[in-house]
């Protein structure tokens, strides 16, 4: 999922229930499989999903397997204390996984702007994302990435019937890596201090920090932490560095920032 | 505009209808019309036909002046309110000052718009004082003017009503006698009657034409209409509840139908309206005879002076009832074959709406010699300024300025004009290098309000007067600091600008949706503002002071280059409804456009929201029109959140999601929603917010086609991402729960069905106890069919049956599975169980001891999946206690057979052991019975032998079931039918006692027939034996019959 292609059955749900099965002790891989999807319920023959949902469990380094067993990887406890906290966990590693398909395509869609919700389903825009990407992407490795990038904040999904279209607000993304930065509440940082703080694990959604502009993803998830009073962006004039985000002239918020202040933690 | 003379004059000058007003009010509001159409033959709709343009100066010369002296009928005609009586009057004006010395012209006003008011109008002309028998038609049409306005009315209802009962005519629409006692009925029933009579309907239009003072000055056309005979099922229950006699309640019901019901409608309209004018006539007491005599002898009298006669009439429809007649009178010419007649020659202009005139009969039709056809929206937009400007500077002019004006011939270049006391530096319109201040309108905001306010056959001089300039500028003179108020919607939407000005404004929200209106409607609708050469600045194309005036807060906005921009009161822009607005704004990035009836439809759907944010409720109940756009918001809504909000990761299965998806209650409604019987999980709270998202998904359904592929569509993506965010956790909370801070448990009633469900089929395994059952026992039971061919009693098996009743079974067995399988979607084969939270859920519904009380039962969850849940484990656990009684009321007996038969001191209990024994003694029996020729055959033991442990099994199970009072232990010590294990026991029991029945009889008859007794030792041994095996005959017999 995250080291080299995506699958549709490996969903963030079903790794996390993985990793609470082996939190407490280790298990063999077959005892953990049936106790996952059982023989016993009709429709359970076959390949089962078991392999990819733990192969993207141990690319986010949360579980290890060794001689047939796998054991929850030490130290991360906290990571799984909950869905919400495994989230955090997996958007401030993500920027590990540069060369998975997942990083990839996360980063070609949000450079985009807003080009991508023009089309009405995620499988419609397969060619150009696999141009933004520079290597194949299929139909299923697409709608696979929806639920990590569903599940990790990076948008929201509009469904209608068999379509699936993808909408970018990387809010929920950008607020975890705020947390998971420590960055002190209340205290007036420049935005170049502040990109400084939250570092490269911002790189899967801003793919070119040099333009100093946020794109459409990033700027939608700064404006709506700035709105629900997350964080407060400022422009103060006469100062010498600034960010765009993206122009939207209808929301409070100038197109042109200066700084940023960090309101909740 | 001087507010404190137009509060004066304002009543005296805004009427709308012109005839009404004074000579000079009506001069000095006047704007000629460029726009008649000339037809020689009627044509009902002429627009678009390729026909020339003439201005009113055109047809006076050509037509009303008559030069050629000749015969003449013309009819002015269009759509209601399109200004024909303003076209006749000026004609008339024109022509009493051009007319020739030996020429009469009598001006018929509708004022009095009743037949007898306009045949008195007639009488009072001076030329025809000496007219012959003056007073006869005097006292006739004083005849019936003491009779009490409801009297009245209820002698033209019942006319009709006699007329249809009487009707014998041959000709025309015809309806069967059936019918027409139907249609009796149904007129002569209360509620009818009433609805029939109300203001406003057609009794109301036909007693406007007889009655000598009625307040309907319009030319209201006096006809029933389709819509009169429209029955909805309000009106059907209180004809009902009246008492409707059949035949009216037969005729409501065809009328109440769909379809058939408007067909019925308009042939009932078209026959009642055959008897109009035989019902005015009577009504008036007027004959069509008295009409046509006083005409003729009015031509003759002036035939007699030598004159000739110029009649205008400004609304033929003041004569219904007597119009033929009229046209009769009139259409008679003075020449030919008519010479003889001595009458003077008669030039007629007419005016009548167009379908009034379109009805005249052929013949007639054909005999107007000029038709003039005033197109309905003939306005542009030069026009519909001097409009606006002439009647605001009317009514701030004081009455004797107007009148000397009139007096002195009503020059135009003398025409006065009013200084300015408000709104001085508002823009104006030119009158030949007069400026006209247009205050409190502008020239953006009269095209706006003409296109936006007044539909289609509302362009029209009478509705611009009522609908807009009366009502604004009374609005400024009682509350300027309220205006635009609500009224006065917003027109073409840019939503840029809306939340610019809220976002501005967000602290004072009434006063940004009202300088949104402002802005949109007086002003052009633009996010720019800009300052010209002279420093000027103007905001949104509104001069920085004119917001004042209207105490509204001025706000910045973006920054641009002064605009070049159109003359609005450019004469060559014919149709200010084809305006494209953005014509006038400052340049901007090319755009979609989107079409206007789109943006109508935004329009429309806001006006609702906007009432709803401001205290009204909201009625999304009809799919159609603009509730019906904000309701299918609302379900796109819903249908967003279920798929943006990532639910299962939410702790919210997705069965639970599926439930609700498939249930009544909406994810999210309105507050104050209107008939909303099951309240949504989310209400979202009237404010400008929510409109705001709202709009949004209407954009995406309008403007995109279900797209984002719009014009700052990104914008809307941003609102509806981050209102996604922001109502996540109140909806989850929501879906979780069933009511107020309480969870929904459903699966684990779905849980303890399926634990019923394998115990009643028997797939709980033998020695297996409830309290054991792990997530394998209770999910893994497939549904299959139900078997009742077994040993259980008929409770039992009525329980078996009613828990697979209609697919239930099946239905609470994909809960209990789906409810814990963590789903890739709606993809996905496989199931991925939630183990972790199956087992927690399983220890839960042990420790309840698999029972959940009646009164902890979430029956009343607005979700029926969930509820159904309950319901379904309800109709199992009310069962199940009469269910285990019955099991051991059909076991006890066995029990008791079995313990007689073979447990004594020594053996208590039947083990196998006993059943080893038994099996010994029995095979004993046969081999003795064998040895001494007696001929019963051997019983088949095989069964028991084989069986034994599970028999043995079997009955310490039911014993013990029977010494208990857990209903779920009894169940399941009865799960796998023990009674069946059994039952090859006691049938070997049966069989033996038969068979040493047989052996004690043959036994004895031998002895009998040796004649043995028992003094010999070895008589004796045999005696012993046959005893031994007559006594277990008789013991088994015994039991046999008590069984």
């Amino acid at each position: 999922m995250f080291g080299s292609r995506m699958v549709t059955p490996a969903i963030p749900e079903r790794v996390y229930e993985l990793c609470k099965l082996v939190e407490k002790k280790p298990m063999a891989v077959k005892e953990l499989q049936d106790k996952m999807e059982p023989n016993y319920l009709p429709g359970n023959s076959g390949t089962p999903y078991f392999a990819d949902y733990r192969l993207a469990a141990e690319e986010l380094g949360l579980i290890n397997i060794s001689d047939g067993f796998v054991s929850f990887s030490e130290g991360n406890s906290k990571a799984i204390s909950s869905l919400q906290s495994m989230r955090q966990y997996a958007n401030w590693h993500m920027s590990e996984h540069k060369e998975g398909q997942f990083y990839k395509v996360t980063q070609g869609i949000f450079s985009q702007d807003t080009a991508v919700f023009k089309y009405g389903n995620l499988t419609e825009m397969l060619s150009e994302v696999s141009e933004w990407v520079q290597s194949d992407v299929t139909a299923q490795n697409l709608l696979g990435w929806r639920f990590w990038a569903s599940y990790l904040g990076l948008g929201y999904l509009n469904q209608r019937g068999n379509s699936v279209q993808f909408l970018p607000n990387a809010g929920v993304f950008i607020w975890d890596i705020i947390s998971r930065a420590g960055i002190e509440k209340n205290q007036l940082f420049s935005i170049d201090e502040w990109i400084e703080k939250v570092g490269t694990h911002i790189d899967p959604i801003q793919k070119d920090l040099g333009e100093r502009t946020f794109n459409f993803g990033t700027s939608c998830g700064l404006r709506m932490l700035h709105d629900q009073e997350y964080i407060k962006m400022d422009t103060i004039m006469d100062q010498k560095n600034s960010w765009r985000l993206y122009q939207m002239n209808s929301h409070k918020v100038p197109s042109e920032i200066t700084h940023i202040t960090v309101l909740r933690g | 505009m001087n507010l404190k003379i137009a509060k004066e004059r304002m009543g005296e000058v805004l009427k709308p209808d012109s005839i009404t007003s004074s000579q000079g009010d009506f001069l000095a509001t006047h704007v000629s019309m460029k726009n008649l159409l000339l037809l020689r033959n009627f044509d009902m709709k002429p627009e678009g036909k390729n026909l020339s343009a003439h201005s009113e100066d055109e047809v006076y010369q050509k037509y009303i002046r008559n030069l050629s002296n000749k015969h003449q009928f013309i009819a002015v005609y269009g759509q209601s309110g399109t200004g024909k009586s303003h076209l006749i009057r000026w004609f008339g004006f024109k022509f009493m000052h051009d007319k020739p010395e030996n020429e009469v012209a009598l001006f018929i006003r509708r004022s009095d718009n009743s037949l007898k008011g306009t045949i008195r109008q007639l009488l009072d002309q001076p030329e025809v004082q000496n007219v012959k028998n003056k007073d006869v038609i005097e006292r006739l049409v004083k005849a019936s003017q003491a009779v009490p306005d409801n009297i009245l009315k209820e002698t033209i209802y019942h006319s009709f009503i006699i007329e249809i009962n009487n009707d014998e005519r041959t000709d025309g629409i015809q309806l069967s006698s059936v019918k027409r006692k139907r249609l009796v009925a149904f007129l002569s029933n209360e509620s009818i009657q009433e609805r029939m009579m109300h203001d406003g309907g057609p009794i109301e239009r036909i007693f406007s034409k007889i009655a000598e003072h009625s307040m309907i000055a319009t030319d209201t056309v006096a006809q029933f209409k389709a819509d009169d005979f429209a029955v909805d099922p309000d009106l059907y229950e209180a004809m009902q509840h009246a008492g409707a006699d059949i035949k009216a309640s037969s005729e409501a019901r065809t009328l109440l139908a769909d379809e058939d019901g408007a067909a019925e409608s308009k042939i009932l309209a078209s026959y009642i309206n055959q008897f109009v004018d035989t019902v005015v006539q009577r009504c008036a007491g007027i004959e069509p005879g008295d009409f046509e005599q006083i005409f003729s002898e009015i031509r003759k009298e002036l035939f007699r002076q030598g004159k000739n006669l110029t009649l205008f009439i400004e609304d033929i429809t003041s004569f219904t009832g007597v119009d033929t007649a009229l046209l009769n009178a009139l259409m008679e010419e003075h020449t030919g074959m008519y010479a003889q007649a001595g009458l003077c020659r008669i030039s007629s202009i007419l005016g009548g709406t167009s379908s009034y005139i379109g009805d005249f009969r052929d013949n007639h039709k054909d005999r107007i010699t000029q038709y003039v056809y005033i197109p309905d929206g003939g306005f542009d937009n030069q026009s519909l300024f001097e409009l606006f400007g002439r009647y605001i500077n009317t009514m701030s002019l004081p009455e004797q300025t107007i009148a000397e004006w009139s007096m002195q011939g009503a020059k135009a270049e003398e025409y006065p004009v009013h200084e300015a006391k408000q709104g001085a530096v508002w823009e104006s319109c030119n009158l030949s290098g007069k400026k006209l201040c247009l205050y409190p309108f502008t020239q953006k905001s009269i095209v706006n309000l003409y296109t936006g306010v007044l539909a289609q056959g509302q362009k029209t001089i009478r509705y611009i007067i009522q609908r807009i300039i009366s009502p604004v500028i009374q609005e400024a003179m009682d509350h300027p600091d309220g205006l635009p108020s609500l009224t006065w919607g917003i027109i073409s939407v840019n939503s840029k600008l809306d939340r610019t000005i809220h976002n501005k404004l967000a602290n004072h929200p009434e006063t940004a949706d009202r300088l949104a209106r402002f802005m949109a409607v007086w002003g052009d609708n633009t996010d720019f503002q800009y300052t010209d050469n002279d420093d000027v600045t103007y905001i949104a194309g509104l001069r920085k002071e004119v917001y004042d005036d209207f105490k509204l807060p001025v706000i910045a906005l973006t920054s641009t280059e002064a605009p070049i921009p159109p003359k609005l009161d450019d004469p060559e822009r014919k149709d200010p409804s084809q305006e494209d607005n953005k014509k006038t704004e400052p340049a901007k990035k090319s755009e979609i456009k989107i079409a206007p009836e789109k943006q109508q439809r935004l329009v429309k759907a806001s006006e609702i929201l906007n009432k709803w944010r401001a205290g009204a409720e909201i009625d999304i109940a009809i799919t159609a029109g603009a509730p019906g756009i904000v309701r299918e918001a609302r379900d796109d809504m819903c249908t967003y959140l279920m798929g943006a909000i990532n639910w299962q990761v939410e702790g919210v299965s997705l069965d639970n999601m599926r439930k609700i998806r498939d249930s009544s209650a909406k994810l999210m409604d309105f507050e104050r929603q209107a008939k909303n019987r099951t309240p949504g999980f989310y209400v979202l709270p009237a404010n400008w917010d929510s409109c705001e998202v709202v709009k949004a998904f209407i954009r995406w359904s309008e403007y995109g086609n279900r797209s984002f592929s719009y014009p700052e569509s990104d914008y809307d993506v941003y609102l509806i991402t981050a209102w996604a965010e922001s109502v996540k956790g109140i909806l989850i909370k929501a879906v979780k729960f069933w009511k107020v801070d309480t969870d929904s448990q459903y699966v684990e009633a779905s849980l303890i069905s399926e634990l019923y469900r394998m115990i009643l089929r028997g797939d709980i395994g033998v020695n297996k106890q409830a309290k054991n059952v792990d997530e394998k026992d209770i999910l893994s039971v497939p549904v299959s069919a139900v078997n009742t061919d077994n040993g259980h009693s008929k409770e039992w098996n009525a329980l078996l049956k009613l828990i697979a009743d209609k697919g239930n079974d099946s239905r609470n067995h994909d809960t209990a599975v789906d409810y814990f399988n963590v789903r890739q979607g709606d993809g996905g084969s496989k199931v991925v169980l939630q183990a972790d939270e199956l087992s927690q859920t399983i220890k839960s519904i042990k420790a309840k001891s698999f029972y959940i009380a009646p009164e902890q039962m979430q029956k009343e969850d607005k979700v029926k999946g969930r509820k159904d849940t309950y319901e379904y484990l309800d109709s199992i656990q009310t069962r199940v206690e009469a269910v285990a009684e019955a099991e051991k009321a059909k076991a006890v007996e066995t029990i008791r057979y079995l313990n007689e038969q073979l447990t004594d001191d020594d053996f208590d209990t039947i083990d196998v052991e006993l059943l080893s024994m038994l099996l010994d003694n029995a095979k004993e029996f046969y081999q003795e019975a064998n040895s001494t020729q007696i001929n019963i055959s051997t019983a088949n033991t095989d069964q028991v032998k084989q069986q034994a442990k599970q028999i043995a099994s079997a009955i310490e199970r039911i014993n013990a079931a029977l010494g208990s009072q857990d209903t779920i232990g009894i169940l399941t010590a009865f799960s796998d039918d023990p009674l069946t294990t059994i039952k090859p026991l006691t049938c070997l029991l049966q069989t033996l006692s038969r068979d040493m029945d047989t052996v004690d009889k043959q036994i004895e008859k031998k002895s009998n027939d040796l004649g043995i007794n028992s003094e010999t030792e070895e008589n004796a041994e045999m005696l012993i034996l046959a005893e031994t095996m007559a006594k277990d005959a008789s013991m088994f017999e015994e039991a046999g019959e008590q069984q």
